[in-house]
């Protein structure tokens, strides 16, 4: 990693205005504020790899859409490259558009059906206004062909039906990268495709990492893939990061019971390796109705069989650091308390497990 | 006797221009008690045998050879009728989308009732009510809220209306469609929770059909790996983990992240599975097979067995120097 970051959001929020439900109107009360993203610090390098990881509700799709300005943030800021790219507008957006790009889950919905190949890779440079249409050719074809689509002139002319769905995402890929951007971030990029076409998929963007030193940001749901590709991990619940650290150190030694609980739940292919599971009760609330205090309380076992539930409830826990680049917000991490890093030993890094 | 056995079963479509084969001849038995995974990726026909075996396949499917068995009787053979009667009571399905299952202007309680009035002739319409309330309490639904509608519960809870449904009768085998693919990593363990404790509690016998091999390694005993509309492989999980003999099984297990093993991408496999309407001679897999011998595109492999309930389909597999030597038996990667 290196010192700088290329790109830097720091303390950022995005809040919806509801529609006010009918209740609501007749009693001129105000309608709800979803707070999907909640004061959310993160830093990605040049080159770098870093993991979003949370539940649906959890606020990781709204971030990487405010880190490349799909979602208007309400608070905070981003920077790329040390600058202020927060409220950039015009010319100076579609600029900086060119650095920061997104790859969708979806490459049977983010593909316009009615595009051939060509003309959806050569869009981006069209709206960039970049280069002769010569010179736009050559750089599809470049683009295809990085990614994996080769011989690129047998795509071209091709529409997104024709094709298998591992090889929508490659277009979906080859679209991103044209612009050759320094940031792309990939929400969710392999979770539509079946398991025997997701490495090709991860190794060609892996690939693109080493060649041209892009700096990712990986959305997924799957702890255990993020730890496969990821250089680093940050862990949202309901708007805000609880966790973040070195991809290894949160997988093997988890400071946030939430963490730590998602680790336990993961399947094993390994049926030698079940084990002791925390299943924490209920789902995700409504981020429109986040609890109060750290808003992971409600549901967080650790609170309860440590005794500090009440100071749980009081207030939300600020990041403290738990040791070189990582971070919990979680009263269990707080600097000298009598009940530093107890985040449920038992459920998360699993380094001694018994075969049942 | 199995519970249920199925044997030979093929499923053809009917298709513009032609015939998809969906199912071409696959056998399993599922044992009373026992849960098995059925396993395989997108198109491999693991939906279609599951469909085939409550004889709701759609309009243009039809089972065209086989036999399914259960309890001793052949399915296949009742008059529809007949059939219609034992579906529910015998052999009940959880589906994939609870959402789309569900009927949005009927109570959830109502639901649950239905299957009860429908299938127990016998049982008053009070009986079927309080039995729908049991079965509230039996997958974690506050009875409460037998009232409420569909739209007014989350996902992991619309799929425990879809399992009370599903134990509406008492089945002797319920088959869960991809029963947690929809939901949260933990609502997903909740889930996957509940279905063990009523397997346990109720003696269920399952069939759990998914993608995920992860997740048969969680809850299952044995598992059929299914590829192209035929089995690759069958055993129990441990030993399909430990020592795969079929390249797909050994590639598709290398191919899952998970956090016990390598921090590394396994290799993935090259191509992507075949048109069905048509699909390649010989071994399905062969295109796509790092193994493949010449007489993999001529030849369909035939099933050996290798010991206790472990069956592949690979022509390689005989080849004793592809068998890894068991002192390797460790990750079979």
């Amino acid at each position: 990693m290196t010192t700088e970051p290329m790109i830097e959001l720091r303390d950022i929020s995005v809040h919806f205005g509801t529609r006010p439900t009918l209740g609501q109107f007749l009693r001129s009360a105000p309608a709800g504020i979803v707070r999907a993203v909640d004061g959310v610090s993160l830093a990605i390098g040049a080159g770098e790899v870093v993991a979003l990881v949370g539940e649906s509700g959890s606020g990781k799709t709204t971030t990487g859409r405010a880190l490349v300005g799909l979602s208007p943030i309400t608070a905070g800021s981003i920077h790329f490259r040390g600058q202020d790219v927060t409220h950039l507008r015009g010319a100076a957006m579609r600029r900086h558009r060119r650095d920061v790009q997104i790859i969708f889950q979806d490459p049977y919905e983010s593909l316009d059906p009615k595009q051939t190949i060509g003309e959806i890779v050569s869009e981006p440079l069209e709206v960039q206004k970049l280069g002769t249409p010569e010179e736009r050719r050559e750089r599809v074809v470049r683009s295809l062909e990085s990614a994996g689509l080769r011989p690129a002139q047998n795509f071209l002319g091709r529409f997104p039906h024709e094709l298998s769905g591992g090889q929508r995402q490659r277009v979906a890929i080859a679209a991103a990268m044209v612009l050759e951007p320094q940031i792309v971030v990939a929400d969710e990029p392999v979770s539509m495709l079946d398991v025997s076409i997701r490495a090709g998929i991860l190794r060609l963007m892996l690939d693109l990492r080493e060649s041209r030193g892009v700096g990712y940001l990986f959305i997924t749901h799957d702890l255990s893939l993020a730890w496969v590709i990821s250089d680093r991990i940050a862990v949202m619940y309901l708007g805000r990061i609880v966790e973040s650290g070195p991809a290894e150190e949160i997988v093997r030694h988890p400071r946030h019971p939430y963490t730590a609980a998602l680790l336990s739940v993961l399947p094993s292919p390994d049926p030698g390796r079940r084990r002791p599971r925390t299943i924490l009760t209920g789902e995700t609330p409504d981020p429109s109705r986040i609890p109060s205090g750290c808003r992971f309380h409600p549901r967080c076992p650790a609170a309860r069989k440590y005794g500090i539930l009440e100071r749980c409830m009081a207030a939300e826990p600020p990041a403290f650091p738990t040791g070189p680049g990582s971070s919990a917000a979680c009263w269990l991490a707080e600097p000298g308390s009598d009940v530093n890093g107890r985040a449920e030993p038992d459920a998360g890094g699993d380094d001694h497990v018994e075969p049942q | 006797m199995a519970l249920l056995e199925v044997r030979d079963l093929a499923i053809h479509f009917a298709v513009p221009g032609g015939v998809v084969r969906a199912v071409d001849g696959i056998s399993f038995d599922v044992d009373a008690g026992a849960t098995l995974g059925l396993v395989g990726e997108s198109g491999c026909g693991k939906t279609t045998t599951a469909l085939g075996i409550c004889r709701l396949l759609p309009q243009n499917g039809r089972i065209v050879g086989g036999e399914v068995r259960f309890e001793g009787d052949d399915l296949l053979a009742l008059r529809r009728g007949a059939f219609r009667r034992r579906r529910w009571l015998d052999i009940s399905l959880i589906f994939q989308g609870a959402m789309n299952s569900l009927n949005p202007v009927i109570s959830v309680g109502d639901q649950v009732a239905e299957p009860i009035l429908l299938h127990e002739p016998t049982v008053t319409p009070r009986e079927a009510q309080r039995r729908s309330l049991e079965l509230f309490e039996l997958v974690g639904i506050p009875p409460t809220r037998a009232r409420e509608y569909p739209h007014q519960f989350s996902g992991g809870m619309r799929q425990r209306v879809m399992i009370a449904m599903a134990l509406a009768n008492r089945p002797k085998l319920v088959i869960g469609d991809e029963p947690t693919t929809a939901l949260d990593v933990m609502v997903q363990a909740q889930i996957l929770e509940l279905l063990e404790r009523l397997r346990r509690e109720l003696g269920l016998a399952m069939i759990l059909i998914t993608h995920d091999l992860a997740v048969v390694a969680e809850t299952c005993d044995r598992a059929v790996v299914m590829y192209a509309g035929r089995l690759a492989e069958t055993g129990a999980v441990g030993g399909l983990h430990d020592r795969p003999l079929h390249p797909y099984t050994e590639r598709l297990i290398s191919s899952v992240a998970d956090i016990g093993a390598a921090r590394e991408l396994g290799p993935g496999i090259p191509g992507q599975p075949p048109d069905l309407a048509n699909p390649p001679a010989g071994c399905r897999f062969h295109p796509r097979c790092d193994r493949a011998m010449e007489i993999c595109g001529l030849v369909i492999p035939e099933e050996r067995s290798f010991g206790a309930g472990h069956r592949v389909a690979c022509h390689a597999v005989t080849n004793a120097g592809i068998l890894p030597p068991p002192s390797e038996a460790g990750h079979g990667r």
